[in-house]
């Protein structure tokens, strides 16, 4: 089987980390900048915060939060960030489920011997209903 | 009638399901194909809770009126040359409640979709009276269906889109 790569930007997560910079420094600037200070700088001030909030924001997301996944007909790698990678034969698995969390992301779960580990299908702008079918396939269960 | 449209009604129900079509009775999360309990074989199973979630008030609300009912729902897409009989429903029926029983689960929907339903089968579904087990037959090709006449088979007319 053809291997598949996936790297695509998770908006939301990143808009979050980016927004969480944004606060952070502007917290900083109300804390220890005078008012007067500020008031005559709020425009570069302001363009400052948000241009390093957008950069530093980018980083933490590539760092931290940026998922990699690859696959074929042998298993998977999840790459989380930098640092966290993960990765699984598809033998290791026995059966198949697709979940939905509370904040409506799909995701599909790989059970073995009662333990599961999850593919955020959602987050990898994967169609989740499609994926589960082709994981079905990948572990030897034919589609209905 | 071919056998993609039994499969189509089968994944869109699943779909709906799982996308919160039935949350005013259940909120289903989680969603197995290929699903076998005892020698049966089912199209799918899709579990959930009676514990809706949502932002602070719909979590409150939920929390203090709602009880945490384990809910499933088994779904059944028969070929075009099964003819489904009384007898096979009630083995069907038989593993649904041994499946409940070992699982906790307090109550389920049961669909099946075929064409060839006789009059026995759809009389013996209308006349199914047991409170924890809603059971619904859709003709694929005609879209009709026939409900159990307990009140879960009533709700399963009125939040599933055929």
């Amino acid at each position: 089987m053809k291997g598949h790569a996936l790297s695509r930007v998770h908006k939301t997560s990143l808009a979050k980390i980016c927004a969480a910079i944004f606060i952070l420094e502007a917290t900083l600037v109300i804390l220890f900048v005078p008012l007067p200070a500020f008031q005559s700088n709020a425009v570069p001030m302001i363009g400052f915060n948000l241009a390093t909030s957008l950069a530093l924001g980018w980083i933490a997301y590539r760092y931290v939060s940026h998922l990699e996944f690859s696959y074929d007909g042998q298993g998977f790698k999840i790459k989380k960030g930098r640092r966290q990678v993960t990765s699984h034969s598809w033998s290791e698995f026995s059966r198949v489920s697709l979940v939905r969390s509370e904040t409506l992301e799909f995701s599909v779960r790989l059970y073995s011997d009662g333990e599961f580990f999850e593919i955020p299908a959602s987050r990898l702008k994967l169609d989740p209903f499609k994926f589960r079918f082709e994981v079905l396939e990948l572990l030897g269960t034919p589609k209905s | 009638m071919d056998a993609s449209s039994a499969r189509d009604i089968v994944d869109s129900v699943e779909k709906q399901l799982m996308k919160g079509k039935g949350r005013w009775v259940a909120d289903f999360k989680e969603s197995f194909r290929e699903y076998r309990v005892r020698d049966l074989k089912f199209d799918a199973l899709v579990r959930g809770d009676t514990r809706v979630k949502g932002f602070f008030l719909s979590r409150l609300f939920s929390f203090m009126l709602n009880p945490n009912y384990e809910v499933a729902c088994f779904i059944l897409s028969l070929d075009t040359r099964e003819r489904l009989d009384e007898k096979s429903l009630a083995r069907y029926l038989t593993a649904i409640k041994s499946f409940m029983k070992k699982e906790k689960i307090d109550w389920s929907w049961f669909l099946l979709v075929g064409t060839r339903f006789g009059g026995g089968v759809k009389n013996a579904v209308a006349g199914l009276s047991d409170r924890a087990l809603g059971v619904a037959l859709v003709d694929s090709e005609s879209r009709e269906m026939v409900n159990s006449g307990s009140y879960l088979g009533r709700q399963f007319k009125k939040y599933i889109k055929i």
